[in-house]
């Protein structure tokens, strides 16, 4: 039985266990890497260029550890889709990821693409073309996709709750939160400092306050209404944005929160707002003592913070 | 109505006379200086690009200058471009700055359109008079603008005295700026040529030949990219930009043949299925094509963080290593130091240099 590679990285975070269920309905044994290493990471970043956020650099990766071992590799190219009569892009590094690998690697095994961009053509005929570019013909990749879409993702929903301490809502993409190398376990870290941490789920469009513009990115949307969802939460007593340096639409949608959510009701006097960026450098030393720094200003009676010195960058 | 636009080269030249035309005045900030980006670079996300943190210095001054109206081109792309003015407009508005908003996209052209039309008075014929009069001196402008630098670019690496060019071109600027005819604009366009002609020679035979690709801005704007035509051209490298204001402004003069772009964006595509913004796409066309058509080097520029220009990089770079042509790519923002740009720069002007011989 023929091998197919798929790296535990970027949107394999959300979309894993339909991809895996869809591949071993054609008839392959699928292999996903394991979870990011120091080993792993340290081989994207060999050669990736030094610019490329920290994900992207651990997807490289992955590739490199996977390769070896299958027969044909699963490379995702995620463009667009349609939503709600609006066209919702991927970030560019997800579009051209397939491009990118294969500039960089161009001894990889035969790579099997499946592509995302419903200007071009439906969910389902993203499945019927990879079910082509695999070698399976036939009607057998609808079944597949019947059994894959049953598969439910559960999705990072990480609640490390706290009943002592301050409610802090956790705002950043799956691939870098669900990934401990990456993120160093921040939420768990937080934690430790003696928050009680969740990861922000999205909410509707509704969360969005008005006059703030929504950027037609799929993901970062609802990143952009977790973090206003959370915000207008009561129980909520602070948000931390965790992004990784260099993340192109990190930089739009932190400002627009940050700009913004005083236009939540009951936010008019602001929001503690911690920004953590994420990338090789970071030390879990330096990590703890600014996410202590944040939970201790958060225990704080209100009226003695001064809310506009929220602490900013790495 | 005030209106300011983002700066960026000279489009100043091309679209306050045009502004004019339609009845509404132009505010141009002064050239960009270190002053103007500080302001931008504190205003600015840090992880925002660079042309992002400059225009948006240039705006603040516009509107110190008194602009009542900031106008954008906007889109919703993968790429960060298309979000500047809403940004940029929240960005100031948060800073207390009032002003009206204009964002020029697929979906506002009807609204633009009728407001033009509430320039005219109220008449759609007058307005579409007055359009066509605009656009058709701004096209003038342009393409003498055009001719201007690309003549000056062609004479500086074998001037006796590349600063002849540099004021020869200047003075033209200025001549552009002033003169108000499209007779007038044909005459001085025709003269361009010969005002270059006068520079005096070195008697060198040919010089290095660069293609410029990469970002939009960053290619365009020389206070961005260190002037690095000019610089380039002082030391006898012919830089050949893919981008010029007057393209960019849609005024697609091609300085090859058609064809030849299309095949080598066609060759481009075993390394780039689809654009994401930025120019990728078609600065990987141009590497393809200054190879075939016998370039000694292709220069990429970038704002450091451009998400295409990061991720079409490897591509740029297996591209001129299957097609044997040395290929440099800078990264520039705000703490970009001069001296190490100039210094990568001449190292690649002298490699070029040892392979020719």
């Amino acid at each position: 039985m023929q091998t197919v590679g798929i790296c535990r990285a970027l949107d394999a975070y959300r979309f894993l266990p339909a991809w895996e269920s869809f591949i071993a309905g054609l008839g392959f044994e699928v292999r996903v890497s394991p979870p990011t290493s120091r080993r792993m990471l340290l081989a994207g970043i060999r050669i990736a260029p030094a610019e490329l956020c920290l994900p992207v650099k651990a997807f490289l990766g992955h590739v490199v550890t996977l390769a070896p071992s299958v027969d044909r590799l699963l490379l995702p190219r995620l463009v667009c889709w349609r939503r709600d009569g609006d066209i919702e892009f991927a970030c560019p590094k997800a579009l051209a990821l397939p491009d990118l690998t294969r500039a960089l690697l161009p001894d990889l095994p035969p790579a099997a693409e499946i592509v995302f961009d419903e200007r071009a053509h439906s969910e389902d005929e993203s499945f019927r073309r990879l079910a082509r570019a695999l070698g399976v013909g036939g009607g057998r990749w609808r079944r597949a996709l019947r059994a894959a879409r049953s598969v439910v993702s559960a999705g990072v929903g990480v609640d490390a709750a706290n009943a002592s301490g301050p409610r802090v809502a956790v705002v950043g993409h799956d691939y870098l939160l669900g990934d401990d190398e990456l993120s160093m376990g921040v939420v768990a870290a937080l934690r430790r400092a003696g928050a009680s941490p969740f990861v922000a789920r999205p909410g509707v469009a509704d969360s969005v306050p008005p006059g703030c513009f929504e950027p037609n990115w799929r993901f970062e949307r609802e990143l952009l209404r977790a973090a206003f969802r959370a915000a207008a939460d009561p129980e909520v007593g602070g948000l931390v944005l965790a992004a990784s340096f260099a993340c192109g639409t990190a930089a739009v949608t932190n400002e627009l929160i940050r700009l913004s959510v005083r236009r939540v009701p009951g936010r008019e006097a602001g929001m503690p707002i911690l920004e953590l960026l994420f990338d090789e450098h970071s030390s879990p030393g330096g990590l703890a003592t600014r996410l202590e720094s944040f939970v201790e200003m958060l225990r704080r009676p209100r009226a003695s913070r001064r809310l506009d010195s929220a602490a900013v960058g790495r | 109505m005030k209106l300011a636009f983002p700066y960026m080269g000279e489009i100043r030249v091309v679209l306050a006379p045009i502004l004019r035309e339609l009845g509404i005045e132009p505010v141009v900030p002064p050239p960009p200086d270190r002053r103007v980006l500080e302001l931008g670079v504190r205003l600015a996300p840090e992880l925002m690009c660079i042309p992002f943190k400059l225009t948006l210095g240039n705006m603040v001054r516009s509107l110190e200058l008194g602009a009542d109206t900031l106008a954008y081109v906007s889109g919703s792309w993968s790429c960060r471009f298309g979000y500047y003015g809403r940004l940029q407009a929240e960005i100031l508005r948060g800073r207390g700055y009032r002003f009206r908003l204009i964002e020029l996209r697929h979906d506002s052209l009807g609204a633009i359109a009728r407001e033009l039309i509430a320039l005219s008075g109220g008449r759609t014929e007058r307005a579409a008079v007055r359009l066509a009069r605009a656009l058709r001196l701004g096209w003038h402008k342009s393409r003498a603008l055009d001719c201007a630098q690309e003549c000056c670019r062609r004479t500086m690496p074998r001037a006796a005295r590349p600063r002849d060019c540099r004021a020869a071109y200047r003075d033209l600027v200025r001549a552009i700026e002033a003169t108000g005819s499209v007779a007038g604009l044909a005459r001085l366009e025709r003269s361009i040529p010969g005002s270059f002609a006068r520079v005096p020679l070195d008697g060198r035979g040919r010089v290095p030949r660069v293609m410029l690709v990469g970002e939009s801005f960053c290619t365009i704007e020389p206070f961005i990219n260190f002037d690095i035509i000019a610089r380039l051209g002082e030391i006898g490298v012919e830089v050949e930009p893919f981008l010029t204001e007057h393209r960019w402004l849609g005024f697609h003069g091609f300085r090859v043949g058609k064809g030849e772009l299309v095949r080598a964006r066609r060759a481009a595509r075993r390394y780039w299925r689809d654009c994401v913004g930025g120019e990728d796409e078609n600065s990987l066309g141009h590497l393809i094509l200054a190879a075939r058509s016998g370039y000694d080097g292709v220069i990429h520029v970038h704002p450091f963080g451009c998400m295409p220009g990061t991720v079409v990089q490897p591509a740029l770079e297996r591209a001129s290593r299957d097609y044997r042509i040395p290929f440099l790519s800078l990264s520039l923002d705000e703490h970009t130091s001069e001296v190490g740009f100039q210094t990568r720069v001449e190292a690649f002007a002298s490699l070029l240099e040892r392979r020719r011989c």
